[in-house]
């Protein structure tokens, strides 16, 4: 499979992570929806940058069912706020209600399309690299569990075509049976070889004090300076949802802002935030232009 | 020599994870209260994706401060490597998977911490072939709880299957169905409303069903057998 490398992704794996924990916690926790807005479209924007059009396939194939079924459950069984649009039956279906199932739609529809991005940006290498320090012995298994899996899957297949072979091709009933046995199958030799795993780990002198974790990627200066400016960020956006400049509230009436001030600057920076990857690539383009355009 | 590893719980361990355990469900509880009477909007979800963490955690302290057998740790690795390459070598029949029976036989067969363990990991390294979601830190604690309950429930000695099978079923829709779900109920109202429960989880109810079949019917068929090759596995190697 061919994969797209931006440039987001060539950071350390620890700034990426970073990065989806802020942007994910934040888009939940500012209720707001111009915040939820930008957090879909900087989403989306980053997902396009990663995957094309296989990301919009994504999109549309659950997100975005899920979105539509928010937008119209929660006005059908929430009946607060104070302006009825229409009656079905007796329960009136209110203006307030669609507005919080709007932005609701957009709060799900952005951390699903985050953590899509997230799984396509944190593959199973660059996830160890963060874990590895933190969780060794978990992150060990991980990697072992990585490791053991295509070498069942390859088990399982000589066991399969064995049993073929033997006569034993599963009948449409009993192909469940058979399945059932291949795998008691493949856990007898999974059992069996994983002992001499163990047994290496242990003549190699694993559980002895001391131990040292191997990374390949290295923190650099880039780095640093991102993750300052997700803190600087971050903190802003917070600090506008403590001072009431991103309130919103939607029962019993529909209430954006409370501060005098204004919301501008606090919007800004959560809209930087998300679209952070989107200006690195670009900035990224043009420096390489750029630098072509001297050759 | 390795040491058992169901020992090691018994051991210096034990009094840590009591503690580890008393603070998560003292935490968890906290939180549930904060929700109920704070009135802070939303205040539900932010309580559930909190317990998620203060659920996992107890069991990771207590896994990763254990004592490190090269045994144990390779043992827990085959199983969840068994339980995810089950998921994606069934893949002529959607739900019908053996993950969660091999889940539920490995916390009978190596103990309820590592049943939680065990079953979480399934969740989260199976999601890395599947795609990881909001949903991915409610399934690990569905899943692990299903391994943790698991191993208190069933001891090794002295089984009948009828009960596992019970449980198997059971657990797919009580622990699997109702806990996956739950971030999508709370995301969609600003309060637990009924209405939402119903539909979400009765869109899932199909599922869960061929889910619940298909642990039905491979613990039939696994348990007794895997049972007894990882008893015999533990007894040649001691561990």
């Amino acid at each position: 499979m061919y994969l797209r490398h931006d440039e987001f992704t060539k950071y350390h794996p620890g700034t990426n992570f970073a990065y989806f924990c802020a942007v994910i916690i934040l888009s939940l926790v500012i209720f707001h929806p111009v915040t939820m807005g930008i957090s879909l479209a900087g989403a989306l924007v980053y997902a396009i940058l990663l995957r094309g059009g296989k990301s919009l396939k994504f999109f549309f194939s659950m997100p975005f069912i899920i979105m539509i079924l928010t937008v119209i459950l929660n006005p059908i069984f929430v009946h607060k706020g104070i302006t009825p649009l229409f009656y079905i039956g007796d329960s009136p279906v209110t203006k307030e209600a669609f507005i919080y199932g709007a932005c609701a739609t957009l709060m799900i529809g952005s951390v699903m399309m985050w953590f899509y991005c997230y799984s396509q940006v944190m593959t199973s290498d660059r996830f160890m690299a963060v874990a590895g320090r933190v969780m060794p012995k978990s992150s060990l298994v991980f990697s072992m569990v990585l490791r053991f899996i295509p070498r069942l899957k390859n088990q399982a297949v000589k066991i399969r075509n064995a049993r073929r072979n033997a006569g034993t091709n599963g009948e449409a009933v009993s192909k469940t049976k058979e399945a059932a046995g291949q795998m008691s199958m493949l856990t007898t030799w999974a059992l069996e070889n994983s002992i001499e795993t163990s047994d290496a780990m242990r003549s190699r002198g694993y559980g002895l004090p001391g131990r040292t974790h191997y990374s390949g990627y290295k923190m650099q200066a880039r780095d640093g300076v991102f993750i300052a400016l997700l803190i600087i960020f971050a903190v802003t956006v917070i600090a506008g949802k403590i001072t009431g400049a991103l309130f919103f509230a939607a029962y019993p009436q529909v209430k954006i802002g409370l501060s005098e001030g204004g919301s501008g600057a606090y919007i800004a920076a959560f809209a930087l935030m998300c679209f952070a990857p989107a200006v690195i690539e670009i900035a990224e383009e043009l420096r390489w232009k750029q630098l072509e355009s001297k050759i | 020599m390795d040491k058992g590893v169901k020992d090691i719980t018994k051991e210096s361990g034990a009094r840590r994870d009591a503690l580890l355990f008393a603070a998560g469900v003292i935490c968890s509880v906290g939180v549930m209260l904060w929700a109920g009477f704070s009135g802070v909007d939303r205040a539900y979800l932010y309580a559930v994706i909190l317990i998620c963490f203060f659920v996992l955690a107890p069991f990771y302290i207590s896994f990763e401060k254990g004592e490190p057998y090269a045994r144990e740790i390779v043992l827990v690795s085959v199983m969840i490597a068994l339980a995810v390459a089950g998921r994606a070598a069934f893949f002529w029949a959607p739900q019908f998977k053996p993950i969660i029976a091999i889940v539920i036989i490995s916390g009978i067969a190596l103990g309820a911490r590592n049943g939680f363990v065990i079953g979480s990991m399934s969740a989260f390294v199976s999601n890395f072939f599947f795609g990881q979601g909001p949903w991915t830190p409610f399934q690990m604690v569905a899943w692990g709880l299903i391994g943790f309950f698991a191993g208190v429930f069933f001891s090794e000695k002295g089984r009948s299957l009828l009960p596992i099978l019970i449980y198997g079923a059971l657990s797919c829709f009580v622990l699997h169905g109702a806990i996956t779900d739950i971030w999508t109920v709370l995301s969609i109202t600003d309060k637990p409303n009924l209405g939402t429960v119903i539909t979400v989880y009765s869109a899932g109810l199909i599922p869960d069903l061929i889910l619940a079949i298909a642990t039905v019917v491979f613990l039939l068929l696994l348990a007794v057998p895997i049972l007894k090759k990882i008893k015999r596995v533990q007894e040649k190697y001691e561990i």
